[in-house]
């Protein structure tokens, strides 16, 4: 009844895992390009600004 | 314009998400199958049901227990990995980025601003473990009257 280390329940449990860490990544580039945007506005800097917009470092 | 950029990370970014619903769903729908099984080998095998429903008064509502809180405890099983392992990846990876940024008193007291409340709300909330505990033994009686009145209707 308890799925065992070669199962294709734990097949599913390491790729879930992957993904999670992979959405984890994601996140944290996601926040740092929104934070570098945020940051121009704030400081209201038109040209900062467009140029967090239309560049991605 | 590299604008195309940040479009091409959210396509991956909602696939990962959908992908991961997906996986959570698929290892309860696993989950479920196993233990629907197991649990209906024994119940099937040598008359245990008869003796289940009508000699023994330990366990009530078997049907109940073997279809409406299998399937709950399948998903509470599959979602309960992911919310707990997502969120403390996260803890760590984003307090180590703000770490950098402004230092590791920031991140430290927001680590312990949520313990606290944590705290304070384990403190003012009811028992949701007896709760729902007692819930599911409601729904199940619901359920067994139900019948019961259906199989006397002759």
């Amino acid at each position: 009844m308890i799925p065992s280390w070669k199962s294709p329940e734990a097949w599913d449990l390491m790729i879930l895992t992957l993904f999670l860490v992979a959405r984890t990544f994601l996140s944290i580039y996601m926040a740092s390009v929104n934070g570098g945007i945020v940051n121009a506005i704030v400081e209201r800097n038109l040209s900062l600004f467009i140029q967090r917009v239309t560049t991605i470092s | 314009m590299k604008i195309i950029g940040l479009g091409m990370v959210a396509v991956p970014a909602s696939f990962v998400n959908s992908f991961l619903d997906f996986l959570n769903r698929k290892l309860a729908l696993r989950f479920r199958r196993r233990l629907t099984d197991f649990f209906h080998g024994t119940y099937l095998k040598d008359m245990v049901f008869y003796q289940l429903g009508n000699l023994d008064s330990r366990i009530g509502n078997p049907d109940q227990r073997l279809t409406a809180d299998i399937e709950k405890w399948a998903n509470t099983l599959s979602t309960i990995y992911a919310n707990f392992t997502k969120p403390t990846l996260d803890i760590v990876l984003f307090s180590k980025k703000l770490a950098e940024i402004m230092g590791w008193a920031g991140p430290l007291l927001v680590i312990a601003w949520y313990l606290l409340s944590g705290f304070v709300l384990k403190l003012v909330s009811p028992p949701f473990g007896k709760l729902i505990a007692g819930e599911q033994r409601l729904e199940g009686e619901y359920r067994a009257s139900q019948t019961d009145l259906v199989h006397h209707a002759e």
